[in-house]
C-alpha cells in the first residue's frame, strides 16, 4: 500500500516535472510568438522656435531719410524689433493690415511705456533719448508735453481763452511746423534757421533770450536745447502765449502770427497757414477723422487727458514747478511770465 | 523496505525543493509572458487606431512587467493621440496630455536610448499651451540642448522663452552656446544678430555679422542685415561720432555692393546703397544729411 502510494507520488512528481520542463522548453517559443515589432512612433518634427514666433513674411514701407522704401520682414520683427518701429512713420503703419497693426502697436506701447510715463520722465530725457522712440509714440508724447506746458503756464487764460482750444491749437502748430520731428531744421534763403519742434527762428530765439535778460522770462535756452522736446516745447508755448497777448486774445490771429509775425499775420500766406492749422487740429489733435494709426494711438494714449479735460480737471495733477525749470531760475516764481504783462 | 522508503522521501524532497525553487521564477516568467501578450495586444490596437484600447493594454502590460520601459513611450503616445483628438476646451484632453507627459518623462528617465525621443515628445506636449507656465517647456529644452546632437531649433526656442521672460542674459547665453555648438548654422548667427538689434546693442550686432561674414562672405541674410544696420547707425544714431559714422557708412556701402554682386536684382540693397551713398556725399562735403 505504501509502496503503491510512493509510486503514485513519484509518477505524479515526474509528470509535474515533465510538464514544467515542457512549459519551460516551450516558453521561449511562446514568448517569441508574442513578440512583434511595435508600431513606429513618429519622432515629432516640432519646430519649437516656430511655435514661439511668427515667421510669416509681411510687406512694409519704411521711411528712410524721407524716402519711402518697400521692404519685406518677418511678422515677428514687426512685433518685436524697435529698430524697425523706428523706421515706420504714421502713414507706414497705416499700410500694415489689421489685426497685425494693432498687435504691433500694443507691443510698441508696452516697450516704451517708461518713456511715455509723464513730465518727470520727459524732463530727464535728452534729444538722443527721443531719437530712439518711434515717431508715432514721440508725436503722442509731444502733444502731451505741449498740453502740460500750456496748462502749466495757463497759456491764453489771461486773455480769456479756454485752455482746451489753446492747448489744441498750440499742439497743432507744433505738428504743422515740424511734423513732430524734434531734430527738424529748416534753413531759408536768407540763412535763417528754424530749429526743433517749435521751429524756433533766429528772431524767436534772440527775442526769448532778450526777454530772459530783461527778467521777463524765467528760463534761458541754448541753441542745442531747441532739439530737446521738453525745453523746445516750453519755448514754443511761451512764444505762443506772447503771440496771444500780441493778438489781444484772438486765437486765430495768434496762430497766424506764430508763423509770420504779428505784422504779417493778416496776409494771404498767414491765412493759408491758419487754414492748415485748423484742418490739422480737427483731423489729428481733436482726432475727429484721423487715419487709423493716429486714431488708435490717440485714443489709447491720450484718453486720460480727454476724460480729465471733460471733467474740468487739470491734465496733470502736479502743479509743482518742474525740477529743471527751478534749477534754471534758481528761486522765485517760476511762472513769472504769468505775473508780468506781455512784452507787446 | 526502509531503503525504498528512504529513496522515495529523498526523491520527493528533491522534487518539491526543485519545483518550489523554480516556481517563483516560473510565475514571474509567466507574468512577463502575460505582459508581452498584453503589449502585443496594445500594438495591434494602436495599429488599428484604437488608442483607448491600446492605452489599456499598455497600462496592463506595464503593471504585469514594469521592466518593459519602452512601453512608457507607447503608452504616452497613445494618451497623446487620445488627448489631441479631443477639443481644446475638453478637460479630458488636458488629463490625457498630462498622463502622456508622465509616461514620456518615465520613458526619458528609464531608458537612455529613448531619452531624446521622449524629451522631444514631452516638449511637444508642453508646447504652446505651456508657454508662460512654470517654465515646463524651458526645462525640457534645456535638457535637449545638452544631448549629444543638439539642434539649433532647441537653443533658439530656449533663448526666445527666456527673452520673453526678460531674462536677457540667459537668453543671450543660450544663443552664444548655440553658436559655440553649431558654428556653421546660419540661423543661429541670424538670430543672435537679431537679438542684439532688438535690444539696441549695435556693437555686438555688428560683431556677430562680421564674424559670420568672415566664415561665410556670401551669406546674403548677414549682408542684408549689415546694410540696414549700417544705415541705421550712420543716419539715425546721433550718439555716433563723426569717424564712427563715416566708418559705418563705408561698411554699409561695401556690404550693399557685395549683396548686389551676388544678387543684382536685390531692390532693397540698391535702395540702401543709394541712401548710404548720399549720406557719404553729405559727410564728405561737410554737410550733415540728417535733420
Amino acid at each position: 500500500m505504501i509502496r503503491q502510494l510512493a509510486l503514485i507520488l513519484v509518477w505524479a512528481l515526474v509528470s509535474a516535472a515533465a510538464l514544467v520542463t515542457g512549459i519551460a522548453l516551450l516558453l521561449p517559443r511562446v514568448e517569441a510568438a508574442f513578440d512583434r515589432p511595435p508600431p513606429p512612433i513618429p519622432e515629432p518634427r516640432t519646430a519649437f522656435f516656430d511655435l514661439l514666433r511668427d515667421a510669416r513674411p509681411v510687406s512694409l514701407v519704411v521711411t528712410e531719410a524721407w524716402q519711402k522704401v518697400p521692404i519685406v520682414v518677418e511678422t515677428d520683427d514687426l512685433l518685436r524689433d524697435p529698430t524697425l518701429w523706428n523706421r515706420l512713420h504714421f502713414d507706414d503703419w497705416d499700410r500694415v493690415p489689421e489685426p497685425l497693426r494693432r498687435a504691433a502697436l500694443e507691443r510698441m506701447i508696452a516697450r516704451y511705456q517708461p518713456q511715455l510715463a509723464g513730465p518727470d520722465v520727459w524732463e530727464a530725457m535728452t534729444a538722443e533719448d527721443w531719437d530712439f522712440v518711434p515717431q508715432p509714440l514721440r508725436a503722442m508724447a509731444f502733444i502731451r508735453i505741449s498740453e502740460y506746458w500750456a496748462e502749466y503756464y495757463g497759456i491764453g487764460v489771461g486773455s480769456g481763452l479756454g485752455p482746451r482750444d489753446t492747448a489744441a491749437t498750440f499742439a497743432t502748430i507744433l505738428m504743422v511746423e515740424s511734423w513732430f520731428e524734434h531734430r527738424a531744421v529748416h534753413v531759408d534763403e536768407n540763412g535763417n534757421r528754424d530749429l526743433g519742434l517749435p521751429q524756433a527762428s533766429d528772431y524767436m530765439r534772440v527775442r526769448l533770450e532778450h526777454l530772459h535778460r530783461a527778467r521777463w522770462l524765467d528760463f534761458r535756452l541754448e541753441e542745442r536745447d531747441y532739439f530737446n522736446p521738453w525745453l523746445a516745447i516750453l519755448a514754443g508755448a511761451v512764444w505762443f502765449d506772447l503771440m496771444i497777448k500780441e493778438a489781444r486774445g484772438d486765437l486765430d490771429l495768434a496762430a497766424r502770427a506764430y508763423r509770420k509775425g504779428i505784422f504779417a499775420a493778416n496776409h494771404g500766406a498767414a491765412e493759408e497757414y491758419l487754414h492748415n492749422v485748423k484742418q490739422k487740429r480737427d483731423l489729428y489733435i481733436l482726432n475727429r477723422a484721423a487715419p487709423p494709426t493716429w486714431s488708435f494711438l490717440s485714443r489709447r494714449l491720450r484718453g486720460r487727458a480727454r476724460v480729465r479735460r471733460a471733467a474740468g480737471r487739470p491734465l496733470y495733477a502736479s502743479r509743482v514747478p518742474p525740477r529743471g525749470l527751478r534749477k534754471r531760475i534758481g528761486s522765485g516764481d517760476s511762472r513769472g511770465l504769468q505775473s508780468r504783462p506781455g512784452p507787446g | 523496505m526502509p531503503g525504498v522508503q528512504g529513496t522515495g522521501v529523498v526523491v520527493l524532497a528533491a522534487a518539491v525543493a526543485g519545483c518550489s525553487a523554480g516556481l517563483e521564477s516560473r510565475i514571474e516568467r509567466v507574468r512577463r509572458l502575460e505582459a508581452r501578450y498584453l503589449a502585443r495586444q496594445g500594438h495591434e490596437r494602436a495599429e488599428q487606431g484604437d488608442m483607448r484600447g491600446a492605452a489599456r493594454a499598455y497600462a496592463a502590460a506595464l503593471a504585469a512587467d514594469p521592466g518593459l520601459v519602452a512601453l512608457h513611450l507607447h503608452l504616452g503616445y497613445a494618451y497623446e493621440r487620445l488627448g489631441n483628438a479631443l477639443a481644446l476646451t475638453d478637460p479630458a484632453r488636458e488629463e490625457a496630455l498630462r498622463r502622456a507627459a508622465v509616461c514620456h518623462r518615465l520613458a526619458a528617465d528609464s531608458e537612455p536610448a529613448l531619452r531624446r525621443h521622449a524629451l522631444l515628445r514631452l516638449a511637444g506636449i508642453h508646447g504652446p499651451a505651456s508657454l508662460g507656465e512654470l517654465g515646463l517647456l524651458e526645462g525640457d529644452l534645456a535638457e535637449l540642448v545638452k544631448l549629444d546632437a543638439p539642434e539649433a531649433d532647441w537653443f533658439l526656442a530656449l533663448a526666445r522663452l527666456r527673452e520673453d521672460r526678460q531674462r536677457l542674459d540667459e537668453s543671450e547665453a543660450a544663443l552664444l552656446a548655440a553658436r559655440e555648438v553649431l558654428p556653421h548654422a546660419a540661423v543661429v548667427h541670424r538670430e543672435l544678430a537679431r537679438f542684439y538689434r532688438r535690444h539696441e546693442r549695435f556693437d555686438a550686432f555688428f560683431a556677430v555679422l562680421e564674424r559670420r561674414l568672415e566664415s561665410e562672405p556670401d551669406d546674403r541674410d548677414a549682408l542684408h542685415a549689415l546694410v540696414e544696420g549700417c544705415f541705421y547707425r550712420g543716419f539715425r544714431d546721433y550718439r555716433v561720432g563723426g569717424d564712427a559714422r563715416r566708418a559705418s557708412v563705408r561698411r554699409g556701402i561695401v556690404a550693399a555692393e557685395r549683396l548686389l554682386h551676388l544678387e543684382p536684382e536685390h531692390a532693397e540693397a540698391r535702395r540702401y546703397l543709394d541712401l548710404l551713398s548720399r549720406v557719404r556725399e553729405g559727410l564728405e562735403a561737410g554737410r550733415d544729411p540728417r535733420p
